[in-house]
């Protein structure tokens, strides 16, 4: 038997390795959390220290490395601690959604009945709104704020968790080792947090990883808005903000941190399309 | 046929009110008393006071919600703070520009996404298919706001070649000239997904047993693709597309404020930055009602489609 699951873990590891996707994925992620975590011991300047005397410089002036913004800050220093906000919304936000969707979606998938369609339909009526837009209206009555768009972003992606979870509960408990469990007089309780979470968790891993990207960018486009997290606290969405205002003058500004952001959310599309791709590739997420 | 489209329909009746619902407790979350926000600090309090009335915030919860469903469906979404206006006329009013941009950057998606997804499937784990795949997951993971940001470096600043501001002087090119740039920046929106989802889709009807009988019979490759798979292939495809219009309604919202272009986007952004709260409520249902026709067409398109929908509706005495 153990020899059974090491196979088994053998058998991904070397799967993971080979996929072209997984790996570039998982570099960058890794990278990206490496950069949040040695942030103020690499970065040149403080990340809201201004220097007068080289404004909206170029890359390379001053020891500035790609440039300063309207203030005189090193825009690399700021993207070093960029990275540390939008890693904490990504934790944060995927751990709400991934939270309740997952409750909402055992709930309605493995009980069924009043229940499931009580929540589908709530569900439902939650994807009428395009996500974005959604964000952004509870953004407008919250108020800014890191923990507001952690929580916004977190509760919009809620309904589509709850959905793919609630699908894969139903294909679960059709199996005959939960059947033959029940039988056996296992508790509900008991088989859920037994059978019907292990066997659905490469899914959440999966779609985890992909809304992670989706959390990033929605963080960038409620601050760059304006209505996610506020200045000085520098987030690759609200340096952007200020870059708009510069573009004729310093296009610079504007260049690297939304850099920052495309490769940190390709990062995590990579890593989740190809954790798919070794997990399950006929599931359609 | 019509047994199904009346299910349909009263299915989306509770889905109508629960979108309502959540509308109305948008409001609710409103930190403090929402008429006095609106209004901003300087209010006087009989203004406030007439307001909260205005807006049957000395009602009861569940009265408020029923007087909001009730007003809803007359067409009454409140008045602007702003504007002075009723909201469902400054949304109608600008409405046609952000259609139109989205129907733009809708058609620009498909006819990039579609046949780079059809090549992708065709040529599965060529050179081709990796790079059409890589293109579009990088797609996915731009921020549209940002790629609109480059596009105006490039084009409007260094290129001097397009405008990137506002809708011009009125006339027809002119106004197509000024949606160049938005439209393209909102198309990356649903680029990437409507590749994935065609590549993926024609897969799964590469695989089928018809298409190997098909080029067991020595039928043409063109006939096959054309006849057999592109085909069956489309009604995945279309669903996605059809559904991606909710989505470039909503990406409006930063196009538009990129661009200066005065749509139903920009009013909402305009809204959300003032706190014209009944301005950003009205917005997002009608979006989430648009959202909602779009599904039940792109349903109903399904059905014509696929008979194997609507037969089992039609019950089992003839």
């Amino acid at each position: 038997m153990t020899l059974n699951v090491q196979t088994i873990k053998w058998d991904f590891v070397t799967k993971l390795i080979h996929s072209k996707s997984a790996v570039t994925g998982l570099v960058v992620v890794i990278m990206l959390v490496f950069m949040a975590i040695i942030a103020p011991y690499i970065s040149p300047f403080s990340s809201d220290s201004m220097d007068f005397s080289s404004m909206m410089s170029p890359p390379g002036v001053n020891g500035h490395l790609i440039g300063t913004d309207q203030y005189g800050r090193d825009i690399f220093t700021r993207i070093l601690y960029g990275s540390r906000i939008s890693l904490m919304v990504g934790i944060v936000a995927v751990g709400i959604g991934a939270s309740f969707g997952i409750l909402l979606g055992v709930i309605a998938g493995y009980f069924g009945g009043v229940w499931d369609a009580l929540i589908m339909r709530v569900v439902d009526a939650m994807l009428s709104f395009p996500y974005i837009l959604l964000a952004i209206a509870m953004m407008a009555v919250l108020g800014p704020g890191l923990f507001n768009a952690m929580l916004a972003i977190g509760i919009v992606m809620t309904p589509n968790f709850a959905r793919i979870v609630r699908g894969n509960v139903l294909s679960v408990k059709e199996e005959e080792f939960i059947v033959a469990s029940k039988i056996l007089g296992a508790s509900n309780l008991r088989i859920i947090v037994s059978h019907v979470l292990p066997n659905i968790l490469h899914i959440i891993i999966v779609y985890g990883s992909l809304n992670f990207a989706g959390a990033i960018i929605s963080e960038a486009t409620l601050s760059f808005l304006g209505i996610g997290i506020q200045p000085p606290t520098p987030s690759w969405g609200s340096m952007l903000r200020d870059a708009q205002s510069y573009l004729q003058v310093d296009p610079y500004m504007s260049i690297f941190p939304g850099t920052a952001i495309l490769i940190s959310s390709l990062g995590f599309n990579l890593l989740g399309d190809g954790l798919r791709d070794i997990l399950d590739p006929r599931l359609n997420i | 046929m019509k047994k199904y489209i009346i299910h349909r329909l009263l299915q989306i009746i509770p889905t109508i009110f629960l979108v309502m619902f959540i509308a109305f407790m948008l409001m609710k979350m409103i930190p403090g008393d929402p008429a006095a926000i609106m209004l901003g600090p300087q209010a006087r309090a009989q203004d406030i006071m007439k307001l909260d009335k205005e807006l049957g915030l000395d009602q009861p919860a569940t009265i408020q919600f029923l007087i909001y469903i009730k007003r809803a469906f007359s067409g009454d979404l409140g008045r602007s703070i702003i504007y002075g206006e009723p909201v469902l006329t400054l949304l109608l009013q600008r409405f046609p520009l952000t259609a139109l941009l989205s129907t733009i950057a809708l058609l620009i998606a498909v006819l990039i996404a579609v046949p780079s997804g059809i090549l992708a499937a065709l040529r599965q784990n060529s050179f081709v298919d990796y790079l059409i795949t890589v293109l579009s997951l990088t797609g996915v993971s731009t921020p549209i706001f940002w790629f609109g940001l480059m596009l105006i470096v490039v084009f409007s600043l260094y290129l001097h070649i397009l405008p990137s501001m506002g809708i011009g002087n009125g006339s027809l090119f002119d106004t197509f000239r000024h949606l160049i740039l938005p439209s393209l920046s909102l198309a990356l929106l649903s680029m990437g997904t409507i590749a994935r989802v065609t590549r993926s889709s024609i897969l799964e009807v590469l695989r089928q047993d018809y298409v190997k009988t098909a080029y067991a019979k020595g039928l043409k490759r063109k006939t096959i693709i054309y006849r057999h798979i592109l085909k069956n292939a489309m009604v995945p495809i279309i669903t996605v597309s059809g559904l991606q219009l909710g989505n470039l309604l909503a990406g409006a919202v930063l196009t538009e404020t990129i661009f200066g272009l005065p749509g139903m986007g920009r009013l909402m952004y305009d809204a959300i930055l003032r706190r014209d709260f009944l301005v950003v409520q009205g917005g997002i249902l009608f979006v989430a009602f648009i959202y909602i026709a779009l599904n039940f067409s792109v349903d109903l398109l399904y059905a014509v489609f696929n008979p194997h929908i609507t037969s089992s509706y039609r019950g089992v005495t003839k």
